[in-house]
């Protein structure tokens, strides 16, 4: 039952804290026992978090930003984080197929975890794009329904 | 001591066998009406309960599943205002929310919280710049079965923007209201808690992002969850 925080000051966040968080989350290197084998995982976790910030980067929040920019009308499309998430684990699952971790992150149950928290986290990416564009467009109506759609007593 | 301590609420597990708590998400189904209770043709009738609200055009204001009476009919609590023919209704489960706690706490929150006025009672809900009273909504994930296990989740994440305050916890509440009776120090019976977080310590945020990320959906993991 445990919760994550994640904060930025002075704007929102980059993808390179969405991509940390979300590796910290789905490979979890607290329990590795034995120098050699936790600089190993930090390399691993170091990759999966480079390979999950170009996905948050060119899936999530730039193309948000640019079609907000474009069409701020968009504010309640929906989105399917769920195929972008898919192909990141994909990615993720061959390039760890000839680490120590290859057999593990194959599996069945790390794949399902993994793209649950993957597209929780685009999902909420997006979100918090959406909610800093309301923060910057006072004037437009849509912009703020969707904000008091969830900040609202 | 005061402070928050990560707990399923112990009232909140008494109220899932009243049927307290709905998290349903939202959905939608299509259906015919003419200005009555009855609801008929609709074209599914999955993930739609009793007691959940429900909207669309000429649906009376305030309207909610008063009885499912077959496989493809319900009744309302209100009657439609004029004819829908195969109309689009969207059904609506509880709406719960988060709320922060704030740096020192004078109150003690956990297991034993009851209401989200047992955090406003003692004036420790979070005041800052970006955070509105009674915290943000959530978005239900409808519940999920894992072997013998059942949990439910939230998406997105809540986050606050532009926002400048601390917080050392969190509760998450029900705001609708299902259950008759006191709720703590909140005599309608809305604002049941259902589970409370604690931060590891005082989270600072200065003009910026605060998100709390929930654990993945799974058995072992989820925010809410019975094994």
């Amino acid at each position: 039952m445990r919760v994550h925080v994640l904060k930025t000051d002075g704007g929102t966040h980059s993808e390179w804290s969405w991509a940390t968080a979300t590796a910290g989350l789905i490979f979890d290197i607290d329990d590795v026992q034995g120098a050699d084998r936790m600089a190993e995982a930090r390399d691993m976790l170091a990759s999966i978090a480079t390979t999950l910030a170009g996905y948050f980067r060119d899936h999530v929040l730039l193309p948000e930003r640019d079609k907000l920019a474009s069409n701020p009308d968009r504010l309640n499309d929906p989105f399917d984080a769920h195929m972008i998430a898919r192909e990141a684990v994909a990615k993720i699952q061959d390039s760890a197929r000839n680490s120590k971790w290859g057999n593990s992150l194959q599996s069945q149950e790390w794949e399902d975890v993994a793209i649950n928290m993957i597209s929780n986290n685009m999902n909420t990416a997006q979100h918090v794009e959406r909610l800093w564009y309301a923060d910057s467009n006072k004037n437009n109506t849509a912009a703020q329904a969707y904000k008091a759609k969830w900040h609202q007593e | 001591m005061a402070g928050t301590t990560t707990s399923y609420c112990t009232s909140a597990k008494a109220e899932h066998y009243s049927v307290a708590h709905n998290f349903l998400a939202q959905t939608t189904a299509t259906a015919s009406s003419t200005s009555s209770t009855s609801y008929t043709s609709v074209s599914s009738l999955a993930g739609i309960a009793v007691g959940m609200s429900f909207s669309g055009t000429n649906v009376g204001a305030g309207s909610v599943v008063a009885a499912i009476t077959s496989a493809t009919a319900f009744t309302s609590s209100v009657a439609s205002t004029g004819t829908i023919t195969g109309g689009t209704l969207t059904f609506s489960g509880d709406a719960f929310k988060m709320a922060l706690v704030k740096a020192s706490p004078t109150g003690t929150y956990g297991a034993a919280t009851v209401n989200y006025t047992d955090l406003t009672g003692n004036s420790d809900e979070v005041s800052g710049t970006g955070y509105t009273a009674t915290g943000t909504a959530l978005t239900n994930v409808s519940p999920v079965v894992s072997g013998t296990s059942a949990y439910v989740n939230f998406s997105p994440n809540p986050s606050w923007t532009s926002a400048t305050f601390t917080t050392t916890g969190c509760l998450i509440y029900n705001t609708s209201v299902r259950l008759g009776g006191t709720s703590g120090t909140n005599t309608t019976g809305g604002g049941r808690c259902m589970s409370v977080y604690d931060f590891g310590g005082s989270q600072t945020v200065t003009s910026g992002t605060f998100s709390v990320l929930m654990p993945v959906a799974s058995s072992s993991l989820a925010v809410i969850r019975m094994n």
